[in-house]
């Protein structure tokens, strides 16, 4: 179904419609729940919270972006307001670096890399996937967290010197 | 002109910072080694559990639809109830030909009893009491009523010679209220 058509569903409580829009954009928005919670089953509460929220406000959405990135929006505020609930707030701490992520097995091995990732201190972690994988700006970054835009910089360039420093070793 | 070519820009008067090779050479790496890898991250595979759970939180059509009837029928009964209150309201204010029933309150003023055995007691007792009033229009009532029952007098004759009319019987109902205003006036000052 056309983007817009599916949208129109939803809007119109079209239940078919609102599952076939969660089946589109579910692993998306998981994938992105877990790499910030670090925790699958926190992931699986962000994503349920997240679309019920998609859900009763998608009349709200007026097109000004694309609908993945209202979604994902909505499921980054989701993962943040979860982990501020559990006390898990995000933490800008270097030291808290987990040093051992292991089993690569060639320089390729994306799970490294991804383990490395998640290695990262959760608020340094946030920053690089935001604007790294996900594609924020610094300004957008900084409205999310609460943060300044020169303290999203300095943490992403933290967080890129301790990738490289985790990950140059195997690929040197 | 010549002057202008033989300026010379000082090309050593901003340094860059010393570390900023470095930093290019950072970037340059990790563009080049790390970057291409985010990309081919793995996705994850949502609970499938997940979507059951959604759809016990959100409205269903149904609901909706029940929602916007009871709306719907709220809005109607409140319409109806402002328009039954106003025609009530006209009701009650129409002007109607039909007849209507009512009722009023006659309130009847009672003078002094008009036998003639109260009207003299009334006259004795004035007389007795006028002769001391200093003021002269106190005695000149007597005279008055004394006028008043002649009058009526007179008339009652003209009606035995040449019959009643109409102008008379209302000369007569002048002369008695007349004597009774007069009475009352003497009994209020005994």
């Amino acid at each position: 179904m056309e983007e817009q058509k599916l949208i129109a569903a939803c809007k119109a409580n079209d239940r078919l419609a609102q599952q076939l829009l969660y089946n589109r954009y579910a692993n998306a928005m998981f994938t992105i729940s877990y790499r910030i919670t670090k925790d699958k089953e926190l992931a699986a509460d962000v994503l349920q919270e997240a679309f019920v929220r998609v859900f009763h406000y998608i009349y709200t959405f007026r097109g000004e972006s694309t609908l993945g990135a209202w979604i994902k929006t909505i499921v980054v505020r989701s993962a943040l307001a979860i982990l501020k609930k559990e006390k898990k707030e995000l933490s800008f701490d270097i030291s808290e670096v987990d040093e051992s992520p292991t089993n690569l097995h060639f320089l390729h091995d994306i799970d490294y890399i991804e383990k490395a990732i998640l290695s990262l201190p959760s608020g340094y972690r946030t920053v690089f996937l935001l604007i790294e994988v996900e594609g924020y700006t610094h300004q957008d970054v900084a409205d999310l967290l609460g943060v300044s835009v020169g303290t999203s910089k300095s943490q992403l360039f933290y967080a890129k010197k301790r990738l490289r420093e985790l990950i140059s070793p195997k690929i040197e | 002109m010549e002057d202008f070519k033989q300026i010379k820009l000082d090309n050593q008067k901003y340094l860059p910072p010393k570390d900023l090779w470095s930093k290019i050479e950072f970037d340059l790496d990790y563009q080049n080694n790390i970057k291409p890898l985010l990309e081919q991250l793995p996705e994850r595979t949502a609970p499938s559990h997940i979507w059951g759970e959604i759809e016990k939180n959100i409205p269903s059509v149904r609901m909706r639809l029940f929602k916007k009837k009871w709306v719907v029928q709220t809005v109607a009964a409140s319409v109806l109830l402002v328009i039954g209150f106003g025609l009530g309201r006209w009701f009650n204010n129409k002007p109607s030909n039909t007849p209507q029933l009512g009722y009023s309150q006659v309130k009847t003023i009672t003078y002094l009893d008009e036998d003639q055995e109260s009207i003299n007691e009334v006259l004795d007792e004035y007389v007795k009491k006028c002769k001391y009033y200093p003021n002269e229009n106190s005695c000149s009532l007597v005279n008055d009523f004394t006028d008043l029952v002649s009058a009526k007098a007179e008339l009652e004759n003209i009606i035995k010679r040449m019959g009643n009319s109409d102008n008379i019987m209302q000369q007569l109902r002048r002369i008695e209220l007349e004597k009774t205003r007069i009475i009352r006036n003497m009994a209020q000052r005994i």
